[in-house]
């Protein structure tokens, strides 16, 4: 993960007014010399969407951009039988 | 006019002396790029191989700004405490990244260390760190049906590696190569992309696998062995998919072909820990019999001052007091310990005792900034000619039989970069450059698609 200067999250609708508001606070935030930028815009397009869904949505975009750390640690990545393939792997192809 | 796009062939292992010199005119669609476009030799990362080279690449960050050395890398300094390099090891932002902020869609296929996958700006297909086709190696996660439906069973890599059935190998190799351009180019057709990228490992797979039976200077080549062109016709197979694609995605989309590092003739191996043995930095009180890997045997750490991890260069690791648990070398003699293993290394010749151009580096002489834990030494034995071995129990320092199968190749300090980029002023067109560095092509990338560059990346832009 790197730092980012600016995480603005918007919520705002699909009208294409609202989406000029993303691009003016970039360039603002540009012209006030905030190096990194990062909009996180969700949509309400559907009027049944939850607060959950729409929750989970902008954490999507959150981590597509990958500003936040993820959860697992690297040791947990694999179980015992997956780090053993693993290792037999690498040996087998000269790595190790 | 349309939004620029890129798309990036990375070859694992292809290296500059047969993709520039040796084969260039047997390999029409790369001759073209480079007769487009610039070309030249691309110095790797130290050390040059594929984890983490193809991170240092993507993040334009060097492997001690990373804290990854290798495949795997000690996670603390107790004696067992190696974890294995993945994706979740790579905390700098690589292209994809910056590319997301940006809002620019990828296509991402087999780079290495991308697995676990993660939630990315578009599509990816992780790498051979996946353990198999059942784990989690795709996101969105329902791109594995997508898959199975376009190629079946994917390939993640070649099988049983080590193994003189050279035909089964050879057969294997080409399927894999075959699944993954047929994907790669069903992805292109079929998914929104601004970035485009697959790494290709077949390339490095075949090197090691088939090398002796190319390269006349090989010690064990034989003339008029039925492998003889194995190598050349994959190369032109390669080729011939990479055109393929080429001849279907719009003509104003930049192209690259990279290499993390290039292939050399493995003229045989140095037994690492049976020199420290021999030398008086290692000892062991128990060894099961035959050739075992270091870690079957029962190390005497209070009699040991250092030992070293096997693979296509060496790392060292000092037995530290007050840093390793049962460490014995004390931090006043670190520097004069290290420098003494460095000098006697650099010395050790050849069987005959000639001169093979071992390079012991330091982690700090190349490194700005070190994160992790580093190895205290990174040894290129014979300037990566030779291979380190880490099994103990051959009774010799040098061997001519690798400890884990045949294996014919090294790697090599260079790979390749070709850039065909339809906005490159006409003068640069068809120029061969030295002084490329593996950290260019991130910010190439960036710079092609109109994104800024951070400033803490490591690489210049190539145009």
């Amino acid at each position: 993960m790197q730092s980012t200067n600016a995480i603005i999250i918007l919520l705002h609708s699909p009208a294409e007014a609202d989406k000029q508001v993303l691009e003016i606070l970039r360039q603002e935030l540009q012209n006030r010399g905030v190096q990194e930028i990062c909009l996180i815009a969700e949509e309400n397009q559907q009027a049944n969407s939850s607060a959950e869904q729409r929750a989970a949505a902008i954490i999507k975009g959150i981590e597509e951009k990958n500003l936040i750390p993820s959860g697992l640690q690297e040791e947990e990545v694999y179980t015992e039988e997956e780090a053993e393939k693993i290792k037999k792997r690498l040996e087998d192809l000269g790595y190790l | 006019m349309a939004e620029k796009k890129v798309v990036v062939f990375g070859l694992d292992c292809a290296t500059p002396q047969l993709v520039f010199d040796k084969w260039s005119k047997d390999l029409p669609h790369l001759s073209s790029l480079m007769e487009r476009g610039i070309s030249g030799p691309m110095q790797s990362c130290i050390p040059p191989i594929t984890i983490p080279a193809w991170s240092c690449m993507m993040t334009s960050k060097n492997p001690g700004k990373l804290g990854c050395y290798g495949f795997r890398n000690r996670s603390d300094y107790s004696y067992n405490g190696l974890t294995f390099a993945t994706a979740k090891a790579v905390k700098e932002a690589t292209v994809w990244d910056l590319l997301a902020r940006h809002d620019k869609k990828v296509v991402l296929l087999g780079i290495p260390q991308t697995y676990p996958p993660r939630p990315v700006s578009g599509i990816m297909v992780s790498c051979f760190l996946t353990p198999d086709t059942s784990s989690q190696y795709t996101y969105p996660p329902d791109l594995k049906q997508e898959i199975a439906a376009q190629v079946g069973e994917y390939l993640l890599d070649v099988d049983h590696f080590r193994t003189e059935d050279k035909q089964r190998l050879l057969d294997q190799i080409y399927e894999m190569t075959e699944k993954r351009f047929k994907l790669f180019s069903w992805f292109l057709e079929h998914k929104p992309w601004d970035f485009a990228m697959l790494v290709e490992m077949g390339i490095d797979r075949i090197h090691h696998g088939f090398w002796k039976y190319m390269d006349t200077s090989h010690p064990k080549y034989e003339p008029g062995n039925p492998y003889e062109h194995a190598i050349k016709d994959y190369y032109r197979f390669v080729d011939s998919k990479i055109g393929a694609i080429l001849s279907r995605i719009d003509s104003s989309t930049a192209v690259l072909v990279v290499s993390d590092h290039g292939a050399q003739t493995m003229r045989g191996g140095v037994c690492i820990n049976e020199w420290l043995i021999r030398e008086g930095y290692l000892s062991i009180t128990d060894k099961p019999p035959g050739v075992v890997p270091l870690h079957k045997a029962t190390i005497d750490w209070k009699q040991t001052k250092a030992w070293g991890e096997g693979g296509y260069y060496s790392r060292l690791f000092l037995n530290v007091e007050g840093r390793e648990p049962q460490g014995i070398i004390s931090r006043k003699d670190y520097e004069k310990v290290r420098t003494e293993l460095k000098e006697k290394l650099e010395a050790l010749g050849d069987e005959q005792g000639n001169s093979i151009g071992t390079r012991v580096i330091k982690p700090e002489e190349v490194y700005p900034e070190i994160n992790g834990v580093p190895p205290d030494l990174i040894v290129y034995f014979g300037n990566l000619a030779w291979r380190s071995v880490g099994s103990i129990g051959l009774n010799t320092i040098h061997t001519f039989e690798n400890d884990t199968g045949p294996d014919d190749a090294n790697h090599a300090e260079k790979g390749i970069f070709i850039l065909c980029d339809p906005g490159t002023p006409a003068d640069n067109a068809h120029t061969f450059r030295s002084g490329l560095s593996l950290y260019d092509v991130a910010p190439t990338v960036l710079s092609i698609l109109g994104i800024p560059i951070p400033p803490d990346m490591e690489g210049k832009v190539i145009q």
